[in-house]
C-alpha cells in the first residue's frame, strides 16, 4: 500500500459523481472507482436523467441522489457537496460520470489536500501527464486561464478540469456557493474559492482521452467567451461574508 | 397666446387618450387581482402607472410643461418615460426570476437529499421485516 492510500483511512472521503444520462459510461467510472479507490464512499448525483443512470449506479452500491429536474453540472455538484457536508465527510473528490477521470489518480489529489490545500485540481497539462489539446481547445483554455489570472493571480494550466478534491472548509463553502453556469462551473468555482481565501493548488493528473466533447468549434468559441465574461462578472460580485469557519450545519439537520 | 389656442383647439382628444389608457390599465389590474392571477406586490407598479396616466389626463399641459423646462422634444419625453417604465419592470422581473431560480435550486437539492433518506429508511425497514 502506498502512503497516499492511508489518507483514505484516516479521513472520511466522499467521491461525488455528477451524471446526466450517463447509463452507458457510468458503469465504467463506478467500476474503476470500486477497483482503485474502494476505501472511499461514492455518491452519484443523478441530474434529472431520463435514462436508467440511477438504477445502474444503485446496482453498483453507490448512494444515489436524484434531482427532480436538470440543474446542470453546477447544480448537481452543489447537491453533492451539501450531502458531503451534512454527512460529515472530511474530503470530497469530484469525479465525472462519463469515464474521463481515472480513479488511480485520486490519491495524488487527496494527498495535496492532506498537505493543506483547500482545493486540489487535477491538471492534464502538468508534469509527465501532459495531455495534448487540439489547437482550438488550447487557445480557449489559455484565454480562460488568462482571465482567471487577472481576477485571482492564480496560474492555472488546466482551468476547466473537473477532477478536483476539496477540504472540509471547501466543502462547507461549495455546499452553499457552487455556481450553476453551464460548462463554466469548474473555473467559476475555482475563482470563487480563490477570492474567498481558499488555498488552490494544481496537481498533475492523467486522464483518459475524452474525445466526447460534444460541442463544435463555433459553439466552443461562444462558450469560451461566455465563461470569460462570467468570470469578470464574478469578479465584481461582493464576497460572501460567511466564509471564516464552517459551523456544524444545524439548520438542515433532519 | 399660441399655447392657449392649442389647448382650446383639441382639449378632449388630448385628455381622452391618457384617460382611456389609465382607466383600461386600472381595470385590467383590478380584475386580475380579483381573479387571484396577480399578486399585490406586482399590481402596485401597474396601479402607479395608471395614476401617472390619470395625471396626464387631468393636466394635459404637464408633458408640454416638462418638455419646455427641460428643452426636450415633447415626443422624446413620452418615449423616454415609456422606456424607463418598461426597463424598470423588466429589471424587477429579472431580479425576481434570479431569486426564484435559486429557491427552486435549493428545493430540488433538498428533495434529492430527503428522497435518499426516506428510501434508505424504507430499505432498512424492509430488511428488518424480512429478518
Amino acid at each position: 500500500m502506498t502512503p497516499h492510500v492511508t489518507e483514505f483511512d484516516r479521513r472520511r472521503c466522499l467521491i461525488i459523481v455528477p451524471a446526466y444520462n450517463e447509463s452507458r459510461n457510468i458503469a465504467r467510472a463506478l467500476g474503476d472507482l470500486r477497483d482503485r479507490a474502494g476505501e472511499a464512499d461514492v455518491v452519484v448525483v443523478d441530474d434529472g436523467s431520463t435514462d436508467d443512470t440511477a438504477a445502474v449506479a444503485e446496482a453498483f452500491g453507490a448512494a444515489v441522489l436524484r434531482l427532480p429536474c436538470n440543474l446542470g453540472v453546477g447544480g448537481a455538484m452543489r447537491t453533492g457537496y451539501l450531502y458531503a457536508l451534512e454527512s460529515g465527510y472530511d474530503l470530497a473528490v469530484q469525479f465525472d460520470g462519463d469515464g474521463q477521470h481515472r480513479a488511480d489518480q485520486i490519491a495524488a489529489l487527496v494527498s495535496a489536500v492532506a498537505d493543506g490545500a483547500d482545493l486540489a485540481i487535477g491538471s492534464r497539462r502538468l508534469g509527465e501527464a501532459s495531455y495534448r489539446f487540439s489547437l482550438a481547445r488550447w487557445v480557449g483554455s489559455r484565454l480562460v486561464a488568462g482571465v482567471a489570472f487577472l481576477v485571482t493571480r492564480l496560474r492555472l494550466t488546466d482551468p476547466t478540469s473537473g477532477f478536483r478534491a476539496s477540504s472540509r472548509r471547501m466543502i462547507a463553502f461549495f455546499a452553499k456557493h457552487y455556481p450553476q453556469t453551464y460548462l463554466g462551473d469548474t473555473i467559476e468555482s475555482t475563482v470563487l474559492a480563490a477570492r474567498h481565501g481558499m488555498a488552490v493548488r494544481e496537481v498533475a493528473a492523467r486522464m483518459h482521452e475524452s474525445g466526447t466533447s460534444s460541442i463544435g468549434n463555433v459553439k466552443g468559441v461562444f462558450h469560451t467567451i461566455c465563461i470569460c465574461l462570467a468570470i469578470l462578472i464574478d469578479a465584481i460580485e461582493r464576497r460572501f461574508p460567511d466564509t471564516a469557519e464552517d459551523p456544524p450545519n444545524e439548520e438542515h439537520t433532519p | 397666446m399660441t399655447c392657449i389656442i392649442a389647448a382650446m383647439d383639441m382639449p378632449w382628444t388630448r385628455r381622452l387618450f391618457p384617460l382611456a389608457l389609465a382607466v383600461g390599465v386600472a381595470l385590467v389590474t383590478i380584475e386580475m387581482i380579483r381573479r387571484r392571477k396577480l399578486r399585490e406586490q406586482y399590481a402596485i407598479t401597474w396601479l402607479l402607472a395608471s395614476a401617472v396616466l390619470l395625471a396626464f389626463a387631468i393636466f394635459p399641459d404637464l408633458v408640454s410643461y416638462v418638455s419646455r423646462t427641460l428643452k426636450v422634444n415633447y415626443l422624446t419625453i413620452i418615449v423616454l418615460a415609456c422606456f424607463f417604465f418598461l426597463a424598470m419592470i423588466v429589471m424587477h422581473f429579472a431580479m425576481v426570476i434570479s431569486r426564484q431560480a435559486e429557491q427552486i435550486r435549493q428545493l430540488a437539492e433538498r428533495l434529492a437529499l430527503l428522497r435518499r433518506q426516506v428510501e434508505g429508511r424504507a430499505g432498512r425497514d424492509k430488511e428488518a421485516g424480512a429478518a
